[in-house]
C-alpha cells in the first residue's frame, strides 16, 4: 500500500520546419529543447535505471515533436547547431580564464553539458527518438501520444470529423514513429469535452488527462476528489490534475523554480558579449538571440544588470533540497489523504516538459533527486497510468466536465479578441476538408490522393493550438499569424485546384517538401 | 492546355500579359512564365477588392494601363477587372495553368527557382484569406461558463434580406433541455447590431446551459429570424449533487451502484485575495506553456 505520484511531462513544440531556409530563428525552439530538456531528462532517467532505482514517469510526445525529431534535414540542422554551441562553449572557456573563476567554472560546465549531449546523441545514432524508445523498454518511462497537431479540441467540436482526424492521426503518428500502440493520450491543453472520450475509446486509447475541475464539476461528484482515476461511460480512464502539486512547482510566486540560487534565464551571452564575438552563434541576419550559455543566478528582485554570478554547486544543492521538500510534502499529503480514503491515493502532477531544463535549468536534477527520494519512501512511490490502471479494483464511472488547463480553466486563452479571427477560416477549411474526403473517398488517382493528403496536412498545421496561444501571449505573434495564414491559404489553393480539376503536380510536390509532416497521413479520416 | 499551343500563340499571350523579354524565350520557358504570371494574376483578382489605392496604382502600372493617377479606388478596380476580363475573352484564363506542358525539371537549381516564385506568392498571400466565403454560417463557441462567442458569415441573399430590413437583430435563447421551436426558450435576449458586424461576444447568465442564437429583423413588433446558430453549451462551473454513484468492478467487469457519500476528501487550496477588490480577477493558468514567452523574438 503506497500512495502513487504520477509525474506527467508533456513534451510538445509546434511544428516548425523550414527546409527552404538554412537558418530559421523559430527552429531554435526545438534545438534548445533537445539540448536543455529532452537529453538532460533522458540522461536523468538513465542514471536512475543504471543505479537500479525503481521509478515511474509519463511523457507525452506530441506528434509534431515526433515528426520534427524524425526529420533528417531538421536533425542535420540540429547537429550543426550543437556543434556551434560546443565551439562557442570552447571559446567561452578560454575567454573566461581572464574573468571571474566562478564564471570559468560555469563555462567548463556548459562545455561538458554540450559534449555530453553530443555523446548521448551519438549513442542513439543521432536519433533522439531511439533514446526515448530505449527509456520506455523498462516500463519505468511510459510514453503516450497527443492529438495530431495539438489542435484545441473544445473549439473544434463543431466539426466532429476534424476532431476524429486529430485523434486518429495522433495515434497513427505514435505508431509510425515509436513502433507500437499508445495506451494513453494527452489532449492538447488538457482540453476535454463530454463525448471526446468516445472518440478515444474507438481508437483504443485507454486513458487521458483532465484538469481538476473536470471532476469537481462532473455529472456526479467524484468519490475521491481528484485522487483516484475515474472511468468514463465509454470505458476510458481519466486522470485529473492535483492542484497542490502543480502550484508547488509551477507557480512563479511560490514555486521552486524562482529560487534565487537557480540560474537566471534572461542573462545570456548572446546579449552580453560583443556582437562580433557572438555573431556566428546568433541569428545570421544580425539579431542577437539566446545561445543557452548563461552565467548569472536569479539573485533576487533585481534588474538584469545587478544579477550575481551563478554557482552550479549551490544550484544543485538547492535542487536537492527542493526535491526533498517536495517529496516530504507529497508524503504528508498522501498521509492526510489516507486518513480520508480507504484506497491508495493517486496524485497526478502534469507539466510542460520544457519547463525542466530549458527554463528551470536545474529541473532535470530536481526530478532525478525527487524520484530517488520517492524510491526510498514506504508511503509513496512514483508510478505510471498503466501501472495504476493495472492495480485498480473498483473505479467510479463519471463523465468529466468540459475543461482545459489554460488560464481560468476553459477556452479563453484560445478564443479572445487577439485570435478569434482564425475560427471562421479554420471551421470553413474543416468543412471543406470533409467535403473533399467524402467526394474523393474512392479515388485511385495518385495525384488527387497526394493533393488531398496535402490539404489534410495544411489544415492540421493551421489547427495547432500554439498559434492561438502565441497570439494571446503576445510574443512571436507575427510568426503565429503568418503560419495560420500560410497554411490556410495553401489549403484553399489546393482545395480550389482539386475542385477545378486543375492540380499542379509541381506545386503539390513543393508543398510536400515544405510541410513534410505525417508522410503517412490519410485524408479519408475526414470522411 | 499549353501543349496544344504553338510558340506563336504563346508569344501572343505573353505579350498581352506584359511579360518582359518574351520574344527571346523558348516554348517551355514561355509556358512556365505565362503560367506563373497567370497564377499571380488570379491571386490578384481575388485580392483586388481589399487592395489599397497605392497597390492598385502599382498593379495598373504593371499591366501598362493608362489610368489617371488621381482616379478613385473604384475606377482602378473597374479598369483592372476589365483588363482581366479581356485576357479571358482572348482565351487566357487566369486560373488555367499551363505547367503540364513544361518539361519536368529534376535538377536542384530549377527546383529552387520554382520554389522562389511560390514562396513570393505565399508571402503576398499573407493577408489573402477571404473576408467572406459568401455562404451562410453561424457558429457559437463557448469562451467560458458565462461568455459565448458568435461569428457569422452571410450569403449574398441573406445579406440582401437583412440590408433591406435594418436594423439587424441578434437574439440569444436559453434552450437548456428544450427542443427549441423558436418560441419556447427559457429566456430570450435581444440586441440591435451593426450590419457590418460579423462576430460578437455575449454574456450569458447560466453556466452548464445550452444556447442558440438567431439573426433577423423586426416586422412591427414581430421578430423574423433569418439565420440560426449552432447549439452552444456553456461549461459547468459548479459541483453537481447525486444520490447514487455508479461504479465498475474491473475484476469481474460488472457495474454496480452505491449510495453517494456526503463525506468529501479534504484538500487545502491556496486562498487568493487582497485587502481591496482588484479591478480584474485574474488567476494564473495552471499549466500551459511558458516556453514561447521565453524563447520568442525579444523586443520585436
Amino acid at each position: 500500500m503506497k500512495g502513487k505520484v504520477i509525474l506527467m511531462l508533456h513534451a510538445h513544440l509546434p511544428y516548425v520546419n523550414h527546409p527552404d531556409h538554412p537558418y530559421f530563428l523559430e527552429e531554435n525552439w526545438l534545438f534548445e529543447a533537445i539540448t536543455e530538456t529532452y537529453i538532460p531528462l533522458l540522461m536523468a532517467f538513465k542514471h536512475l535505471t543504471d543505479d537500479g532505482v525503481p521509478f515511474g514517469v509519463t511523457i507525452s510526445l506530441s506528434p509534431p515533436l515526433l515528426e520534427m525529431l524524425s526529420d533528417p534535414t531538421l536533425m542535420g540542422k540540429y547537429r550543426r547547431h550543437l556543434d556551434g554551441l560546443i565551439e562557442l562553449a570552447k571559446k567561452e572557456t578560454s575567454t573566461t580564464k581572464r574573468e571571474e573563476p566562478l564564471k570559468h567554472e560555469v563555462a567548463m560546465k556548459y562545455l561538458e553539458d554540450f559534449e555530453k549531449a553530443l555523446d548521448f546523441l551519438n549513442v542513439y545514432d543521432g536519433n533522439i527518438l531511439n533514446a526515448f524508445k530505449a527509456a520506455k523498454k523498462s516500463g519505468e518511462v511510459q510514453l503516450i501520444t497527443c492529438n495530431a497537431t495539438h489542435g484545441f479540441l473544445p473549439l473544434m467540436k463543431v466539426n466532429s470529423k476534424s476532431v476524429h482526424a486529430q485523434i486518429v492521426t495522433g495515434v497513427k503518428a505514435y505508431e509510425e514513429r515509436i513502433g507500437d500502440h499508445p495506451n494513453g493520450m494527452w489532449l492538447a491543453e488538457s482540453g476535454y469535452y463530454p463525448g471526446l472520450d468516445k472518440e478515444l475509446a474507438t481508437q483504443k486509447v485507454n486513458f487521458f488527462f483532465v484538469d481538476s475541475h473536470a471532476l469537481w464539476y462532473a455529472d456526479v461528484p467524484p468519490h475521491y476528489d481528484v485522487y483516484r482515476p475515474v472511468m468514463t461511460p465509454s470505458g476510458v480512464f481519466a486522470f485529473a490534475r492535483d492542484p497542490e502539486s502543480s502550484e508547488q512547482i509551477w507557480s512563479a510566486q511560490f514555486g521552486y523554480p524562482g529560487d534565487w540560487n537557480y540560474r537566471e534565464f534572461y542573462r545570456d551571452v548572446g546579449f552580453d558579449r560583443p556582437f562580433d564575438y557572438v555573431r556566428p552563434y546568433v541569428d545570421p541576419s544580425g539579431v542577437r538571440t539566446n545561445t543557452g550559455i548563461k552565467y548569472y543566478r536569479i539573485t533576487g528582485n533585481v534588474s538584469l544588470g545587478e544579477k550575481e554570478l551563478y554557482d552550479p554547486q549551490r544550484g544543485l544543492q538547492t535542487a536537492a533540497s527542493h526535491a526533498k521538500d517536495f517529496a516530504q510534502k507529497k508524503i504528508s499529503q498522501i498521509q492526510r489523504l489516507y486518513g480520508q480514503m480507504n484506497v491508495d491515493p493517486v496524485i497526478v502532477a502534469p507539466f510542460d516538459a520544457e519547463l525542466f531544463g530549458h527554463w528551470w535549468y536545474e529541473g532535470p536534477d530536481f526530478l532525478e533527486f525527487f524520484l530517488r527520494e520517492a524510491a526510498k519512501s514506504d508511503i509513496m512511490e512514483s508510478s505510471t497510468p498503466d501501472r495504476v490502471i493495472e492495480s485498480l479494483g473498483d473505479v467510479q464511472i463519471i463523465t468529466p466536465a468540459q475543461s482545459s488547463w489554460g488560464a481560468n480553466g476553459y477556452n479563453e486563452t484560445w478564443l479572445n479578441g487577439s485570435n478569434d479571427w482564425i475560427y471562421p477560416h479554420l471551421h470553413e477549411a474543416e468543412r471543406r476538408m470533409s467535403e473533399l474526403a467524402g467526394e474523393y473517398l474512392k479515388t485511385s488517382d495518385p495525384l488527387y490522393i497526394r493533393a488531398l493528403n496535402m490539404c489534410a496536412r495544411e489544415l492540421m498545421l493551421a489547427e495547432s493550438s500554439d498559434w492561438a496561444f502565441i497570439m494571446t501571449t503576445g510574443t512571436s505573434v507575427e510568426y503565429a499569424v503568418n503560419r495560420t495564414n500560410t497554411h490556410l491559404s495553401r489549403f484553399l489553393e489546393i482545395y480550389d485546384a482539386i475542385k477545378s480539376h486543375n492540380i499542379d503536380e509541381r506545386s503539390i510536390e513543393f508543398y510536400e517538401w515544405l510541410d513534410p509532416i505525417f508522410p503517412y497521413i490519410d485524408y479519408r479520416v475526414y470522411a | 492546355m499549353g501543349e496544344d499551343k504553338t510558340i506563336r500563340q504563346l508569344k501572343k499571350e505573353a505579350m498581352m500579359l506584359k511579360i518582359k523579354g518574351y520574344y527571346n524565350m523558348t516554348k517551355s520557358e514561355l509556358a512556365e512564365v505565362i503560367s506563373r504570371k497567370k497564377t499571380d494574376l488570379s491571386k490578384k483578382i481575388r485580392q483586388l477588392e481589399d487592395m489599397e489605392v497605392e497597390d492598385l496604382r502599382k498593379l495598373s502600372k504593371e499591366l501598362n494601363l493608362k489610368i489617371p493617377w488621381k482616379s478613385s479606388r473604384a475606377t482602378f478596380v473597374k479598369k483592372i477587372k476589365e483588363t482581366f476580363d479581356k485576357f479571358k475573352i482572348d482565351g487566357v484564363e487566369p486560373e488555367n495553368r499551363a505547367e503540364e506542358s513544361v518539361t519536368p525539371h529534376s535538377s536542384r537549381v530549377n527546383k529552387v527557382e520554382v520554389e522562389e516564385t511560390i514562396e513570393q506568392k505565399v508571402d503576398k498571400s499573407k493577408n489573402l484569406l477571404p473576408s467572406s466565403y459568401f455562404k451562410d454560417a453561424f457558429v457559437g463557441l463557448d469562451v467560458n461558463p458565462h461568455w459565448i462567442h458568435f461569428y457569422w458569415d452571410l450569403s449574398n441573399e441573406t445579406l440582401d434580406t437583412l440590408k433591406s430590413h435594418l436594423p439587424v437583430i441578434l437574439r440569444v435563447y436559453d434552450v437548456t433541455y428544450i427542443e427549441f421551436n423558436g418560441i419556447n426558450a427559457h429566456r430570450t435576449f435581444e440586441m440591435e447590431i451593426d450590419d457590418q458586424t460579423r462576430k460578437y461576444y455575449v454574456f450569458v447568465p447560466q453556466s452548464g446551459a445550452d444556447y442558440i442564437a438567431e439573426i433577423g429583423y423586426k416586422e412591427g413588433s414581430k421578430f423574423i429570424p433569418v439565420l440560426r446558430s449552432t447549439l452552444v453549451s456553456t461549461p459547468p462551473s459548479s459541483p453537481k449533487t447525486a444520490q447514487m454513484e455508479l461504479w465498475m468492478d474491473l475484476k469481474v467487469n460488472r457495474r454496480f451502484t452505491e449510495m453517494a457519500t456526503s463525506k468529501k476528501v479534504m484538500k487545502i487550496e491556496r486562498l487568493v485575495g487582497s485587502t481591496s477588490m482588484p479591478t480584474s480577477g485574474s488567476r494564473s493558468g495552471s499549466g500551459s506553456g511558458a516556453f514561447f514567452v521565453l524563447s520568442g523574438r525579444r523586443g520585436s
